[in-house]
Protein backbone atom coordinates (compact mmCIF):
# COMPACT_ATOMS: atom_id res chain seq x y z
CA UNK A 1 0.00 0.00 0.00
CA UNK A 2 2.79 2.35 0.97
CA UNK A 3 4.54 1.62 -2.31
CA UNK A 4 1.42 2.47 -4.30
CA UNK A 5 1.03 5.75 -2.47
CA UNK A 6 4.68 6.60 -3.10
CA UNK A 7 4.27 5.90 -6.80
CA UNK A 8 1.11 8.07 -6.83
CA UNK A 9 3.05 10.84 -5.09
CA UNK A 10 5.79 10.56 -7.70
CA UNK A 11 3.23 10.62 -10.51
CA UNK A 12 1.74 13.85 -9.14
CA UNK A 13 5.22 15.32 -8.80
CA UNK A 14 5.95 14.43 -12.44
CA UNK A 15 2.71 16.04 -13.61
CA UNK A 16 3.35 19.22 -11.65
CA UNK A 17 6.84 19.47 -13.14
CA UNK A 18 5.25 20.25 -16.54
CA UNK A 19 2.53 22.56 -15.25
CA UNK A 20 1.75 24.55 -18.38
CA UNK A 21 1.52 21.54 -20.67
CA UNK A 22 -0.64 19.53 -18.26
CA UNK A 23 -2.91 22.45 -17.43
CA UNK A 24 -3.56 22.92 -21.17
CA UNK A 25 -4.34 19.23 -21.53
CA UNK A 26 -6.69 19.41 -18.53
CA UNK A 27 -8.52 22.44 -19.93
CA UNK A 28 -9.02 20.92 -23.40
CA UNK A 29 -9.96 17.51 -22.01
CA UNK A 30 -12.44 19.06 -19.57
CA UNK A 31 -14.04 21.08 -22.36
CA UNK A 32 -14.44 17.98 -24.53
CA UNK A 33 -16.07 16.05 -21.66
CA UNK A 34 -18.27 19.07 -20.86
CA UNK A 35 -19.53 19.33 -24.45
CA UNK A 36 -20.16 15.61 -24.81
CA UNK A 37 -21.92 15.32 -21.44
CA UNK A 38 -24.00 18.48 -22.02
CA UNK A 39 -25.27 17.22 -25.37
CA UNK A 40 -26.16 13.81 -23.90
CA UNK A 41 -27.88 15.23 -20.79
CA UNK A 42 -29.86 17.80 -22.76
CA UNK A 43 -31.10 15.48 -25.46
CA UNK A 44 -32.00 12.70 -23.03
CA UNK A 45 -33.91 15.06 -20.72
CA UNK A 46 -35.90 16.63 -23.55
CA UNK A 47 -36.73 13.26 -25.11
CA UNK A 48 -37.86 11.89 -21.76
CA UNK A 49 -40.01 14.97 -21.11
CA UNK A 50 -41.70 14.52 -24.48
CA UNK A 51 -42.40 10.83 -23.85
CA UNK A 52 -43.92 11.63 -20.43
CA UNK A 53 -46.11 14.44 -21.78
CA UNK A 54 -47.36 12.81 -24.98
CA UNK A 55 -48.17 9.54 -23.31
CA UNK A 56 -51.65 11.08 -22.94
CA UNK A 57 -51.79 12.42 -26.51
CA UNK A 58 -54.67 11.27 -28.74
CA UNK A 59 -54.39 7.67 -29.98
CA UNK A 60 -54.96 8.72 -33.58
CA UNK A 61 -55.07 11.97 -35.53
CA UNK A 62 -56.59 11.85 -39.01
CA UNK A 63 -55.53 14.51 -41.48
CA UNK A 64 -56.65 14.99 -45.04
CA UNK A 65 -54.05 15.29 -47.78
CA UNK A 66 -55.08 17.36 -50.77
CA UNK A 67 -52.71 17.73 -53.75
CA UNK A 68 -49.79 16.66 -51.58
CA UNK A 69 -50.55 19.14 -48.81
CA UNK A 70 -52.36 19.04 -45.50
CA UNK A 71 -55.87 20.30 -46.33
CA UNK A 72 -59.09 20.97 -44.43
CA UNK A 73 -60.93 17.81 -43.51
CA UNK A 74 -64.74 17.66 -43.98
CA UNK A 75 -66.65 17.02 -40.76
CA UNK A 76 -68.60 14.32 -42.70
CA UNK A 77 -65.52 12.15 -42.34
CA UNK A 78 -66.35 11.88 -38.62
CA UNK A 79 -69.38 9.71 -39.40
CA UNK A 80 -67.34 7.41 -41.63
CA UNK A 81 -64.66 6.91 -39.00
CA UNK A 82 -67.12 6.53 -36.10
CA UNK A 83 -68.67 3.49 -37.83
CA UNK A 84 -65.35 1.61 -37.75
CA UNK A 85 -65.32 -1.01 -35.01
CA UNK A 86 -62.92 -0.09 -32.24
CA UNK A 87 -63.41 3.66 -32.52
CA UNK A 88 -64.95 5.20 -29.43
CA UNK A 89 -65.31 8.80 -30.61
CA UNK A 90 -64.16 11.26 -33.24
CA UNK A 91 -63.64 14.91 -32.35
CA UNK A 92 -62.59 17.64 -34.77
CA UNK A 93 -59.63 19.88 -34.01
CA UNK A 94 -59.50 23.45 -35.22
CA UNK A 95 -56.05 24.96 -35.37
CA UNK A 96 -53.80 26.87 -37.72
CA UNK A 97 -50.89 29.28 -37.91
CA UNK A 98 -50.85 33.04 -37.84
CA UNK A 99 -47.90 35.21 -38.76
CA UNK A 100 -47.70 38.33 -36.57
CA UNK A 101 -45.79 41.10 -38.42
CA UNK A 102 -45.00 43.32 -35.38
CA UNK A 103 -43.18 40.51 -33.57
CA UNK A 104 -42.28 38.57 -36.75
CA UNK A 105 -43.37 35.44 -34.95
CA UNK A 106 -45.66 32.59 -35.88
CA UNK A 107 -48.50 31.81 -33.48
CA UNK A 108 -50.64 28.70 -33.31
CA UNK A 109 -54.32 29.61 -33.17
CA UNK A 110 -56.64 27.00 -31.76
CA UNK A 111 -60.44 26.98 -31.64
CA UNK A 112 -61.87 25.22 -28.59
CA UNK A 113 -65.30 25.24 -26.97
CA UNK A 114 -66.35 23.63 -23.68
CA UNK A 115 -63.06 23.90 -21.82
CA UNK A 116 -63.31 21.92 -18.55
CA UNK A 117 -62.99 23.86 -15.33
CA UNK A 118 -60.01 21.86 -13.98
CA UNK A 119 -57.80 23.62 -16.54
CA UNK A 120 -58.66 26.96 -14.92
CA UNK A 121 -55.74 26.71 -12.50
CA UNK A 122 -53.29 26.54 -15.38
CA UNK A 123 -54.16 30.03 -16.52
CA UNK A 124 -53.32 33.40 -15.00
CA UNK A 125 -56.63 35.20 -15.32
CA UNK A 126 -59.58 33.13 -16.48
CA UNK A 127 -60.99 31.33 -19.50
CA UNK A 128 -63.49 32.91 -21.86
CA UNK A 129 -67.14 31.84 -21.62
CA UNK A 130 -69.41 30.81 -24.47
CA UNK A 131 -71.24 34.12 -24.37
CA UNK A 132 -68.05 36.18 -24.59
CA UNK A 133 -67.04 36.82 -28.18
CA UNK A 134 -63.46 37.50 -29.15
CA UNK A 135 -61.94 36.40 -25.87
CA UNK A 136 -58.74 34.38 -25.93
CA UNK A 137 -56.09 32.69 -23.80
CA UNK A 138 -52.51 33.24 -24.91
CA UNK A 139 -49.19 31.61 -24.18
CA UNK A 140 -46.47 33.16 -22.06
CA UNK A 141 -44.23 33.72 -25.09
CA UNK A 142 -46.86 35.82 -26.86
CA UNK A 143 -47.60 37.78 -23.68
CA UNK A 144 -43.90 38.64 -23.33
CA UNK A 145 -43.37 39.42 -27.02
CA UNK A 146 -46.41 41.65 -27.17
CA UNK A 147 -46.19 42.89 -23.55
CA UNK A 148 -49.73 41.77 -22.83
CA UNK A 149 -51.59 41.26 -19.57
CA UNK A 150 -55.14 39.94 -18.98
CA UNK A 151 -57.77 42.33 -20.36
CA UNK A 152 -55.39 43.72 -22.99
CA UNK A 153 -56.30 43.63 -26.65
CA UNK A 154 -54.39 41.85 -29.38
CA UNK A 155 -55.31 42.98 -32.93
CA UNK A 156 -55.39 40.18 -35.49
CA UNK A 157 -55.78 40.57 -39.24
CA UNK A 158 -58.27 38.02 -40.47
CA UNK A 159 -58.34 36.06 -43.68
CA UNK A 160 -61.04 38.42 -45.01
CA UNK A 161 -58.74 41.43 -44.56
CA UNK A 162 -60.62 42.77 -41.51
CA UNK A 163 -58.95 43.59 -38.22
CA UNK A 164 -60.24 41.65 -35.20
CA UNK A 165 -59.59 42.79 -31.65
CA UNK A 166 -59.12 39.78 -29.39
CA UNK A 167 -59.34 40.41 -25.68
CA UNK A 168 -56.84 38.49 -23.57
CA UNK A 169 -58.81 36.79 -20.79
CA UNK A 170 -55.96 34.75 -19.46
CA UNK A 171 -52.31 33.77 -19.96
CA UNK A 172 -51.08 30.18 -19.65
CA UNK A 173 -48.80 29.62 -16.67
CA UNK A 174 -45.09 29.66 -17.39
CA UNK A 175 -44.74 26.02 -16.26
CA UNK A 176 -46.58 25.02 -19.44
CA UNK A 177 -44.39 27.07 -21.80
CA UNK A 178 -43.06 23.96 -23.46
CA UNK A 179 -46.57 23.27 -24.76
CA UNK A 180 -48.33 26.62 -24.89
CA UNK A 181 -45.67 29.25 -25.53
CA UNK A 182 -47.08 30.32 -28.91
CA UNK A 183 -50.67 29.18 -28.41
CA UNK A 184 -53.78 31.38 -28.75
CA UNK A 185 -56.98 29.58 -27.74
CA UNK A 186 -60.37 31.06 -28.65
CA UNK A 187 -63.92 29.97 -29.39
CA UNK A 188 -64.38 27.86 -32.52
CA UNK A 189 -66.74 30.39 -34.06
CA UNK A 190 -64.19 33.18 -33.65
CA UNK A 191 -61.46 30.94 -35.07
CA UNK A 192 -63.55 30.22 -38.17
CA UNK A 193 -64.25 33.92 -38.64
CA UNK A 194 -60.60 34.93 -38.39
CA UNK A 195 -59.28 32.29 -40.78
CA UNK A 196 -62.37 32.42 -43.03
CA UNK A 197 -62.87 28.68 -42.75
CA UNK A 198 -66.25 27.40 -43.91
CA UNK A 199 -68.53 25.54 -41.53
CA UNK A 200 -68.22 21.81 -42.07
CA UNK A 201 -64.42 21.78 -42.20
CA UNK A 202 -61.82 21.19 -39.52
CA UNK A 203 -58.04 20.95 -39.41
CA UNK A 204 -57.96 17.30 -38.45
CA UNK A 205 -59.89 14.71 -36.46
CA UNK A 206 -58.96 13.19 -33.11
CA UNK A 207 -59.97 9.56 -32.96
CA UNK A 208 -60.25 7.84 -29.58
CA UNK A 209 -59.45 4.12 -29.67
CA UNK A 210 -59.66 2.56 -26.18
CA UNK A 211 -57.84 -0.63 -27.17
CA UNK A 212 -54.40 0.45 -28.39
CA UNK A 213 -53.82 -2.98 -29.96
CA UNK A 214 -56.49 -2.09 -32.51
CA UNK A 215 -54.90 1.18 -33.66
CA UNK A 216 -53.13 -0.33 -36.68
CA UNK A 217 -56.29 -2.15 -37.79
CA UNK A 218 -58.34 1.03 -37.48
CA UNK A 219 -55.65 2.89 -39.48
CA UNK A 220 -55.92 0.40 -42.38
CA UNK A 221 -59.70 0.64 -42.36
CA UNK A 222 -59.59 4.45 -42.39
CA UNK A 223 -57.24 4.37 -45.36
CA UNK A 224 -59.54 1.94 -47.17
CA UNK A 225 -62.63 4.08 -46.61
CA UNK A 226 -60.92 7.45 -46.96
CA UNK A 227 -58.01 7.21 -49.42
CA UNK A 228 -57.11 10.88 -48.97
CA UNK A 229 -56.79 10.54 -45.19
CA UNK A 230 -53.45 10.45 -43.43
CA UNK A 231 -53.66 8.87 -39.98
CA UNK A 232 -50.96 9.69 -37.44
CA UNK A 233 -50.85 7.42 -34.40
CA UNK A 234 -49.58 8.25 -30.91
CA UNK A 235 -46.72 5.84 -31.47
CA UNK A 236 -45.58 7.93 -34.44
CA UNK A 237 -45.79 11.08 -32.35
CA UNK A 238 -43.61 9.48 -29.67
CA UNK A 239 -41.16 8.17 -32.31
CA UNK A 240 -40.85 11.69 -33.70
CA UNK A 241 -39.65 12.97 -30.35
CA UNK A 242 -37.47 9.92 -29.85
CA UNK A 243 -35.65 10.93 -33.02
CA UNK A 244 -35.23 14.49 -31.73
CA UNK A 245 -31.57 15.33 -31.26
CA UNK A 246 -30.80 11.91 -32.58
CA UNK A 247 -27.19 11.29 -33.56
CA UNK A 248 -28.37 10.97 -37.15
CA UNK A 249 -29.45 14.61 -37.19
CA UNK A 250 -27.02 16.98 -38.86
CA UNK A 251 -26.09 19.26 -36.00
CA UNK A 252 -25.75 16.49 -33.42
CA UNK A 253 -23.46 14.46 -35.58
CA UNK A 254 -21.28 17.55 -36.12
CA UNK A 255 -21.16 18.21 -32.37
CA UNK A 256 -20.33 14.58 -31.54
CA UNK A 257 -17.81 14.29 -34.35
CA UNK A 258 -16.14 17.50 -33.22
CA UNK A 259 -15.85 16.23 -29.65
CA UNK A 260 -14.58 12.82 -30.65
CA UNK A 261 -12.12 14.28 -33.17
CA UNK A 262 -10.69 16.64 -30.54
CA UNK A 263 -10.42 13.76 -28.15
CA UNK A 264 -8.85 11.47 -30.74
CA UNK A 265 -6.17 14.08 -31.42
CA UNK A 266 -5.46 14.32 -27.69
CA UNK A 267 -5.25 10.57 -27.27
CA UNK A 268 -3.21 10.14 -30.45
CA UNK A 269 -0.69 12.64 -29.15
CA UNK A 270 -0.28 10.48 -26.06
CA UNK A 271 -0.26 7.21 -27.95
CA UNK A 272 2.21 8.36 -30.60
CA UNK A 273 4.98 7.82 -28.17
CA UNK A 274 6.68 9.36 -25.21
CA UNK A 275 8.74 12.52 -25.65
CA UNK A 276 12.52 12.42 -25.32
CA UNK A 277 12.22 13.82 -21.80
CA UNK A 278 9.74 11.13 -20.79
CA UNK A 279 11.85 8.36 -22.36
CA UNK A 280 14.89 9.62 -20.49
CA UNK A 281 12.92 9.62 -17.24
CA UNK A 282 11.76 6.03 -17.82
CA UNK A 283 15.32 4.98 -18.62
CA UNK A 284 16.62 6.54 -15.39
CA UNK A 285 13.91 4.80 -13.36
CA UNK A 286 14.74 1.46 -14.94
CA UNK A 287 18.43 1.99 -14.28
CA UNK A 288 17.60 2.74 -10.62
CA UNK A 289 15.88 -0.63 -10.33
CA UNK A 290 12.23 0.12 -11.13
CA UNK A 291 10.47 -2.87 -12.58
CA UNK A 292 8.15 -2.85 -15.57
CA UNK A 293 5.09 -3.11 -13.32
CA UNK A 294 6.20 -0.09 -11.29
CA UNK A 295 6.69 2.03 -14.39
CA UNK A 296 3.32 0.98 -15.75
CA UNK A 297 1.73 1.81 -12.41
CA UNK A 298 3.38 5.23 -12.52
CA UNK A 299 1.98 5.92 -16.01
CA UNK A 300 -1.38 4.55 -14.93
CA UNK A 301 -1.53 7.03 -12.04
CA UNK A 302 -0.48 9.91 -14.32
CA UNK A 303 -3.29 9.11 -16.76
CA UNK A 304 -5.75 8.40 -13.97
CA UNK A 305 -5.10 11.71 -12.19
CA UNK A 306 -5.60 13.81 -15.31
CA UNK A 307 -8.55 11.87 -16.70
CA UNK A 308 -10.46 11.62 -13.41
CA UNK A 309 -10.10 15.34 -12.65
CA UNK A 310 -11.17 16.26 -16.18
CA UNK A 311 -14.01 13.74 -16.26
CA UNK A 312 -15.48 14.81 -12.91
CA UNK A 313 -15.07 18.52 -13.59
CA UNK A 314 -16.54 18.17 -17.09
CA UNK A 315 -19.56 16.15 -15.95
CA UNK A 316 -20.29 18.45 -12.98
CA UNK A 317 -20.13 21.59 -15.12
CA UNK A 318 -22.27 19.90 -17.81
CA UNK A 319 -24.91 18.97 -15.24
CA UNK A 320 -25.05 22.51 -13.84
CA UNK A 321 -25.05 23.97 -17.35
CA UNK A 322 -27.98 21.87 -18.57
CA UNK A 323 -30.20 21.54 -15.47
CA UNK A 324 -29.57 24.85 -13.74
CA UNK A 325 -28.79 27.20 -16.62
CA UNK A 326 -31.00 25.52 -19.24
CA UNK A 327 -28.16 24.75 -21.64
CA UNK A 328 -27.28 28.42 -22.23
CA UNK A 329 -24.20 27.60 -24.33
CA UNK A 330 -26.38 25.71 -26.81
CA UNK A 331 -29.13 28.36 -26.84
CA UNK A 332 -28.15 30.03 -30.14
CA UNK A 333 -27.93 26.63 -31.85
CA UNK A 334 -31.17 25.37 -30.31
CA UNK A 335 -33.22 28.48 -30.93
CA UNK A 336 -32.57 28.56 -34.66
CA UNK A 337 -34.72 31.18 -36.33
CA UNK A 338 -37.59 30.95 -33.85
CA UNK A 339 -38.64 34.29 -32.43
CA UNK A 340 -40.61 32.72 -29.57
CA UNK A 341 -38.53 30.18 -27.68
CA UNK A 342 -39.87 28.68 -24.46
CA UNK A 343 -37.99 28.80 -21.19
CA UNK A 344 -38.08 25.35 -19.71
CA UNK A 345 -36.50 23.58 -16.80
CA UNK A 346 -35.40 20.10 -17.70
CA UNK A 347 -35.47 17.14 -15.33
CA UNK A 348 -32.51 14.76 -15.23
CA UNK A 349 -33.24 11.20 -16.38
CA UNK A 350 -31.03 8.10 -16.55
CA UNK A 351 -28.04 10.21 -15.58
CA UNK A 352 -25.92 7.37 -14.21
CA UNK A 353 -26.16 5.54 -17.52
CA UNK A 354 -25.08 8.67 -19.40
CA UNK A 355 -22.24 9.32 -16.98
CA UNK A 356 -20.97 5.77 -17.52
CA UNK A 357 -21.21 6.31 -21.30
CA UNK A 358 -19.16 9.51 -20.99
CA UNK A 359 -16.67 7.65 -18.81
CA UNK A 360 -16.21 4.93 -21.42
CA UNK A 361 -15.84 7.49 -24.20
CA UNK A 362 -13.42 9.77 -22.36
CA UNK A 363 -11.48 8.14 -19.51
CA UNK A 364 -10.88 4.66 -20.89
CA UNK A 365 -9.35 5.69 -24.24
CA UNK A 366 -7.11 8.25 -22.54
CA UNK A 367 -5.86 5.69 -20.00
CA UNK A 368 -5.12 3.19 -22.77
CA UNK A 369 -3.40 5.88 -24.82
CA UNK A 370 -1.16 6.63 -21.81
CA UNK A 371 -0.31 3.09 -20.73
CA UNK A 372 0.31 1.36 -24.07
CA UNK A 373 3.30 3.49 -25.27
CA UNK A 374 4.73 3.44 -21.75
CA UNK A 375 4.68 -0.36 -21.77
CA UNK A 376 6.81 -0.33 -24.92
CA UNK A 377 9.40 1.84 -23.20
CA UNK A 378 9.20 -0.06 -19.94
CA UNK A 379 10.15 -3.42 -21.47
CA UNK A 380 13.17 -1.94 -23.33
CA UNK A 381 16.68 -2.01 -21.94
CA UNK A 382 17.39 1.19 -19.92
CA UNK A 383 20.60 1.85 -21.80
CA UNK A 384 18.75 1.67 -25.12
CA UNK A 385 15.97 3.91 -23.77
CA UNK A 386 18.35 6.61 -22.52
CA UNK A 387 20.36 6.60 -25.72
CA UNK A 388 17.04 7.13 -27.57
CA UNK B 1 1.51 15.48 0.78
CA UNK B 2 0.38 15.75 -2.81
CA UNK B 3 -1.55 12.48 -2.97
CA UNK B 4 -3.69 13.58 -0.01
CA UNK B 5 -4.60 16.80 -1.81
CA UNK B 6 -5.41 14.81 -4.94
CA UNK B 7 -7.52 12.33 -2.98
CA UNK B 8 -9.34 15.20 -1.28
CA UNK B 9 -10.00 16.90 -4.62
CA UNK B 10 -11.37 13.70 -6.16
CA UNK B 11 -13.50 12.99 -3.08
CA UNK B 12 -14.96 16.50 -3.08
CA UNK B 13 -15.77 16.30 -6.80
CA UNK B 14 -17.37 12.88 -6.42
CA UNK B 15 -19.41 14.18 -3.50
CA UNK B 16 -20.57 17.18 -5.54
CA UNK B 17 -21.49 14.88 -8.42
CA UNK B 18 -23.40 12.57 -6.09
CA UNK B 19 -25.23 15.57 -4.60
CA UNK B 20 -26.16 16.75 -8.08
CA UNK B 21 -27.20 13.36 -9.43
CA UNK B 22 -29.11 12.05 -6.39
CA UNK B 23 -31.85 14.72 -6.40
CA UNK B 24 -32.36 13.85 -10.06
CA UNK B 25 -33.84 10.53 -9.00
CA UNK B 26 -36.37 12.36 -6.86
CA UNK B 27 -36.89 15.27 -9.23
CA UNK B 28 -39.52 13.34 -11.12
CA UNK B 29 -41.65 13.48 -7.99
CA UNK B 30 -40.86 17.14 -7.46
CA UNK B 31 -41.80 18.12 -10.99
CA UNK B 32 -44.79 15.77 -11.13
CA UNK B 33 -47.40 18.45 -10.22
CA UNK B 34 -46.31 20.65 -13.14
CA UNK B 35 -46.09 17.65 -15.42
CA UNK B 36 -49.56 16.51 -14.35
CA UNK B 37 -50.93 19.95 -15.31
CA UNK B 38 -49.17 19.75 -18.65
CA UNK B 39 -50.55 16.27 -19.30
CA UNK B 40 -54.01 17.68 -18.51
CA UNK B 41 -53.41 20.43 -21.10
CA UNK B 42 -52.38 17.76 -23.63
CA UNK B 43 -55.61 15.86 -22.92
CA UNK B 44 -57.95 18.87 -22.96
CA UNK B 45 -56.53 20.64 -25.99
CA UNK B 46 -55.43 17.37 -27.70
CA UNK B 47 -51.92 18.69 -28.21
CA UNK B 48 -49.44 16.59 -30.14
CA UNK B 49 -46.27 18.67 -30.23
CA UNK B 50 -44.06 20.85 -28.08
CA UNK B 51 -43.93 24.56 -28.89
CA UNK B 52 -40.15 24.70 -29.18
CA UNK B 53 -39.51 26.01 -32.70
CA UNK B 54 -42.06 28.27 -34.32
CA UNK B 55 -40.15 29.13 -37.49
CA UNK B 56 -42.02 26.84 -39.87
CA UNK B 57 -44.92 24.42 -39.64
CA UNK B 58 -42.71 21.38 -39.95
CA UNK B 59 -40.56 22.59 -37.07
CA UNK B 60 -43.53 23.66 -34.93
CA UNK B 61 -45.55 20.49 -35.39
CA UNK B 62 -42.87 17.89 -35.92
CA UNK B 63 -45.23 14.94 -35.76
CA UNK B 64 -48.03 16.48 -37.87
CA UNK B 65 -46.09 18.10 -40.68
CA UNK B 66 -46.41 16.71 -44.15
CA UNK B 67 -42.83 16.08 -45.05
CA UNK B 68 -43.67 15.23 -48.59
CA UNK B 69 -45.30 18.54 -49.65
CA UNK B 70 -44.36 19.63 -53.10
CA UNK B 71 -41.62 22.26 -53.24
CA UNK B 72 -41.22 22.25 -49.49
CA UNK B 73 -39.75 19.34 -47.63
CA UNK B 74 -38.86 16.24 -49.52
CA UNK B 75 -36.23 13.67 -48.72
CA UNK B 76 -33.78 15.47 -50.94
CA UNK B 77 -34.71 19.05 -50.04
CA UNK B 78 -32.00 21.11 -48.42
CA UNK B 79 -32.75 22.09 -44.87
CA UNK B 80 -32.83 25.85 -44.52
CA UNK B 81 -34.01 26.23 -40.93
CA UNK B 82 -31.22 25.71 -38.35
CA UNK B 83 -33.63 23.98 -35.97
CA UNK B 84 -34.68 21.57 -38.72
CA UNK B 85 -31.25 19.97 -38.45
CA UNK B 86 -32.01 18.95 -34.87
CA UNK B 87 -35.09 16.89 -35.76
CA UNK B 88 -34.45 14.25 -38.41
CA UNK B 89 -37.21 12.30 -40.07
CA UNK B 90 -38.28 9.60 -37.65
CA UNK B 91 -38.20 5.99 -38.80
CA UNK B 92 -41.98 5.99 -39.33
CA UNK B 93 -41.85 3.89 -42.45
CA UNK B 94 -40.60 0.83 -40.63
CA UNK B 95 -43.29 -1.42 -39.18
CA UNK B 96 -43.03 -1.35 -35.38
CA UNK B 97 -44.01 -4.98 -34.92
CA UNK B 98 -44.73 -7.97 -37.18
CA UNK B 99 -48.02 -7.60 -38.99
CA UNK B 100 -48.25 -3.91 -38.20
CA UNK B 101 -49.61 -1.77 -40.96
CA UNK B 102 -48.07 1.59 -41.85
CA UNK B 103 -48.74 4.05 -44.60
CA UNK B 104 -46.13 2.65 -46.94
CA UNK B 105 -46.95 -0.99 -46.16
CA UNK B 106 -50.65 -0.34 -46.83
CA UNK B 107 -49.84 1.54 -50.01
CA UNK B 108 -47.55 -1.29 -51.15
CA UNK B 109 -50.28 -3.83 -50.42
CA UNK B 110 -52.81 -1.74 -52.40
CA UNK B 111 -50.36 -1.50 -55.31
CA UNK B 112 -49.81 -5.28 -55.29
CA UNK B 113 -53.56 -5.85 -55.30
CA UNK B 114 -53.98 -3.49 -58.26
CA UNK B 115 -51.13 -5.22 -60.10
CA UNK B 116 -52.61 -8.68 -59.44
CA UNK B 117 -56.02 -7.51 -60.63
CA UNK B 118 -54.59 -6.09 -63.86
CA UNK B 119 -52.55 -9.27 -64.64
CA UNK B 120 -55.52 -11.54 -63.96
Amino acid sequence: MNRHLKILEFALFTLLRHKIKNVTVVLVYTFVVFTLASVLFFSQALKKEASLLFDSAPELIVQRVSAGRHGWIPLDYCRVIEKIRGVKSVTPRFWGYYYDPPTRANYTFMGKDNIPSEVQSMVKGRFFTRKERWGCIIGQGIAEARMLEPDDIIPIKGGDGNLYALRVKGIFQSASQLLTNDLVVMAVEDWRKIFNIPAGAATDLVTRIPNTMEIDTVVSKIQEHLPDARPISREQILKTYDALFDWRSGVMIVAFAGCLAAFAILAFDRAAGLSADERHAVGVLKALGWEVSHILELKFWEGFCISMICFLTGVITAHVHVFYFGGTVFAPMLKGWSVLFPKFQLTPHAEMFLIVVVWFLSVLPYMLATIVPSWKMAITDPDMVMRG
Amino acid sequence: MRYRIFALLISVEMLILALLVTPGYFSTGRTEPARRCNRQLVKVFKLTDMAIWTGARYTRHLSQADTFSAFQDSMGALEHFPEGALAPLPMMNRPSKPGASTESATAAKAWDQTKNESTS
